[in-house]
């Protein structure tokens, strides 16, 4: 088995009486990536995402985490010091002050002084929650208790994150906030698994991407290579002068399939078959038919107009 | 070493950070010290007034005589200073703060126990904890120290009057020392039982910490009328059940302040030392018969956290794996016969054997819970099973040790191993008449135990709401109505057959024939081969792959 592997799973499979939520999956996740994993509601990441934390058991199948067997007991512990979950729900302890709620899961995970202290400062940091320590955890936001948690998740410093729909409920400062943590994390060189509805936030963050679909890993790739093959070369165009030239002059191009008009805008979305070379060529019969470009840019179709393409009806 | 404490528990460093505050401090220690003072003012008030004159009477004066109920009446010396039985003054305190401690630590904290493990299972957060690398045993151990930790509070506070009215009582202090751990045995086995019942699948929840705190008064409750009014000894499993009553050593202590039992007038002579296991008495002896109620706490509580163990970390396996329960009826079984059948009376004899079957039905009932998968296992399990099957898909292997295999071998294991730890004692005790019943008897009470487990396993492994619920109503009313049947049968002069069909068959057995005793256990083994057919067709089905399911759908 590679070591190379952070996560390596063999026909995991979960029922749920005769629904089958997580159906003979093999997913395998190399060290330091980030890897996303897309799917409509019910698809099964949930369930995929919970048996790799240990907290639901498989059916059938088996999980390697960094090529040591992952069992549902306390056979394991070492490994759930790798570990690091956050569901997509967050329960915490109303009673505790944020100090006290981090110092009692880096106990948990058996970090001693004087490096709990300085770890849970660290987290703090990170989670921009350091003025807060004092503070009863009930009294926090929403956004400030799902840092919270994401620090308790981090608290042990793990090699391996499994994060449910992080930034689900969050408002977009919270969200941003959250996606920089994440990057912070990566950049530590955490292996990082996250589901998330959010498509432009995995776009962002992610180096692969999984696609799950009625209980089955439809697609895992990178996130490069889902883009070179799905993703069409687009170019954006805007002129001062009339639409109509315009058109006329990209009927011309043999290399130019289709191209779609932005309301309100005087914009054209052109999809391009060629290179590098053909796009310049395009640009100069353009300029040499007078048309007043203000705007001539590549773009790349984005991941939910990817996944739409693959048959997929809603994001998530 | 509080540091050193926390450190070592990470869970009891957080039950002490959400409960120790300055508030419930100042509560508990008002309420603490107030009860006390109340406890020590009633005895007060008992003692004789100095301003009234002669008659006085008074439960503390010395005398020959009682006047009225327990009071004697009070005498002075010759300085007119009244005679006060000083040492019975104390004894009654420090009964008074026993039994209130015992109530107290046992009700209250299995309450708190139950309350704190059911919310952190309902919001989730247990399940945290459950992925951290530390074991049940430390996590749940925090627990049992810390939850209840302002209860403890108040109960160390009253210690220094517990301990000095023991002291003026003239109980010696290695008895006192001894109490203390028995005390502390009994919550380890009380707490123990609480945790594992707020590991369990529960219709209501929120009914779990009144359900246990209310089984448990219930259980103080008649256990310390029956000490107080002098329980006598009954040779019969009932015994080992009032062992589990931590009260229970008291008269030990008072015994040995050498008032009498007339004057102290709620302990009458400690009948533990005529209790017998195996047809001797361990309990004569104060230190022996502490020692052996507190092993018998040890050994109950080892079991139930190995059932802890198992759901503390998976928390859909069974409470006890099938191998685990090979032994737990071993020590069962030997436990309560050790109890029963210590007597040489024929009819004291049928009535403790009938005590054993009761005892022995609780213990399988219990089993059949404990080892009984629900419906997504044993699908999972009938889908499965020879992928995953490490013993080369040898089914009676799965059948008699598999996790996840339906529990009826098992229990049919079990049984024979009760059944035959149980059938050579019936040849040593003089039976007479009665053996060919109480051998027939054993086998019926078998055969309808094996008859319950199979008919619970067939309802878990059913597709409907509320398995467990439908299961538990099941049983429970092919336990009772068997015995209406019964009396409405003897009323009318009709067949007793019903009776047959009870967990106690041997009250009815010299009431019937021979080949009416034939058909019943005919008519039970058709029975368990009917619900076991029925049972292995839905498994077969349930087993059936998607494709196969398919293919057998009609057109």
């Amino acid at each position: 088995m590679s070591q190379e592997l952070a996560i390596a799973t063999y026909g995991l499979t979960k029922r749920f009486e005769r629904h089958i939520a997580v159906n003979e999956i093999d997913l395998q996740v190399r060290s330091g990536e980030v890897y996303g994993l897309i799917g409509p509601n019910g698809a099964g990441k949930t369930t995929l995402i919970r048996m790799l934390a240990a907290a639901e058991e498989p059916t059938k199948g088996e999980i390697y985490i960094n090529g040591d067997r992952l069992l549902r007991d306390d056979s394991n512990p070492h490994l759930k010091q790798r570990l690091g979950y956050l569901p997509d729900d967050f329960p915490l302890y109303d009673d505790l002050t944020v100090w006290d709620y981090l110092d009692y899961f880096a106990r948990l995970y058996r970090l001693k002084q004087p490096h709990r202290q300085r770890r849970i400062y660290e987290v703090l940091e990170l989670v921009q929650l350091g003025n807060k320590r004092k503070s009863i955890i009930s009294t926090l936001s929403r956004g400030m208790k799902q840092r919270l948690s994401l620090a308790r998740t981090i608290i042990h410093e793990p090699i391996l994150l499994l994060l449910d729909e992080p930034v689900s409920g969050l408002d977009p400062i919270a969200r941003m906030q959250f996606r920089q943590i994440i990057k912070i994390l990566q950049e530590a060189g955490m292996t990082i698994l996250i589901s998330s509805h959010v498509l432009s936030d995995l776009a962002e963050l992610c180096t692969s991407v999984g696609i799950m679909e009625l209980g089955f890993l439809v697609e895992s790739t990178s996130l490069a290579e889902l883009y070179s093959r799905l993703s069409r070369q687009q170019i954006m165009m805007t002129t001062l002068g009339e639409l109509d030239s315009l058109q006329r002059e990209l009927i011309k191009n043999p290399l130019i399939k289709e191209w779609e008009i932005i309301p309100g805008k005087n914009s054209l979305k052109v999809s391009f078959a060629g290179g590098k070379t053909e796009i310049a060529q395009l640009l100069r019969s353009l300029i040499q038919a007078e048309i007043p470009l203000t705007e001539f840019h590549c773009i790349q179709e984005d991941l939910e107009t990817i996944f739409l393409k693959l048959g997929h009806q809603q994001a998530s | 070493m509080l540091n050193n404490l926390l450190d070592w528990n990470p869970q009891f460093f957080r039950e002490i950070r959400g409960r120790v505050k300055k508030r419930n401090i100042i509560i508990a220690s008002i309420a603490s010290v107030l009860t006390q003072f109340l406890i020590v003012l009633c005895h007060l008030g008992e003692l004789p007034d100095i301003d009234l004159g002669h008659p006085q009477y008074s439960r503390y004066c010395f005398g020959f005589e009682k006047a009225y109920s327990s009071s004697y009446l009070c005498k002075t010396d010759m300085l007119e200073n009244w005679v006060i039985n000083w040492q019975l003054f104390w004894l009654d305190i420090f009964v008074v703060l026993s039994v209130l401690s015992i109530f107290s630590l046992l009700i209250v904290g299995t309450y708190m126990l139950v309350a704190d493990l059911t919310k952190e299972e309902s919001k989730g957060t247990l399940n945290f904890i459950r992925l951290t690398p530390q074991t049940a045993t430390n996590i749940l151990i925090g627990k049992i120290l810390g939850v209840p930790i302002m209860l403890y509070g108040m109960l160390l506070l009253a210690l220094p009057l517990h301990f000095t009215a023991g002291l003026h009582a003239n109980i010696p202090v290695s008895l006192v020392f001894g109490f203390y751990a028995v005390i502390i045995a009994s919550c380890a086995f009380f707490y123990s039982a609480a945790i594992l019942l707020s590991l369990l699948n529960f219709p209501i929840a929120g009914f779990k910490p009144w359900l246990s705190s209310g089984v448990i008064f219930f259980f103080l409750f008649v256990m310390t009328g029956i000490v107080w009014n002098g329980y006598s000894i009954t040779n019969t499993a009932f015994d080992w059940l009032s062992l589990f009553y931590p009260g229970r050593v008291l008269p030990y202590l008072s015994d040995t302040t050498h008032i009498s039992h007339n004057t102290i007038d709620y302990f009458y002579p400690n009948q533990l030392s005529s209790l017998l296991f195996y047809g001797q008495s361990w309990w004569v002896t104060p230190g022996v018969g502490m020692s052996l109620i507190f092993g018998n706490y040890i050994v109950w509580t080892y079991w139930l956290w190995q059932g802890i163990e198992r759901r503390f970390h998976n928390p859909s396996n069974t409470i006890l794996s099938k191998e685990q329960s090979y032994w737990f009826t071993g020590s069962f079984v030997a436990t309560i016969l050790g109890f029963s059948l210590q007597t040489t009376k024929t009819s004291y004899l049928i009535a403790s054997f009938i005590s054993l079957q009761c005892f022995l039905l609780v213990m399988f009932l219990g089993l059949i819970a404990a080892l009984s998968p629900h419906r997504q296992t044993l699908h999972d399990w009938a889908r499965y099973r020879h992928q995953l099957g490490k013993d080369g898909n040898k089914l009676w292997k799965e059948l008699i040790i598999g996790e996840k295999s339906p529990s009826t071998v098992a229990i049919a294991i079990n049984l024979m191993i009760a059944i035959s730890y149980i059938l050579p004692s019936l040849f040593f005790f003089p039976f007479k008449d009665g053996l060919s019943n109480a051998l027939w008897g054993l086998l019926i009470s078998a055969n309808v135990i094996l008859l319950y487990a199979i008919i619970a396993q067939f309802i878990l492994s059913m597709k409907f709401q509320k398995r467990a619920v439908v299961a538990s109503a099941t049983i429970l009313s092919l336990i009772i109505v068997p015995f209406f049947l019964l009396t409405f049968a003897q009323a009318r002069g009709d067949s007793l057959i019903a009776g047959l069909f009870t967990f106690i068959p041997v009250v009815i057995l010299e009431q019937v024939q021979l080949s009416t005793v034939m058909v019943a256990i005919l008519g039970q083994w058709l029975t368990i081969a009917l619900v076991g057919f029925q049972m292995t067709k839905q498994l077969r089905q349930a087993g059936a792959s998607e494709t196969k399911m398919l293919f057998s759908e009609p057109s």
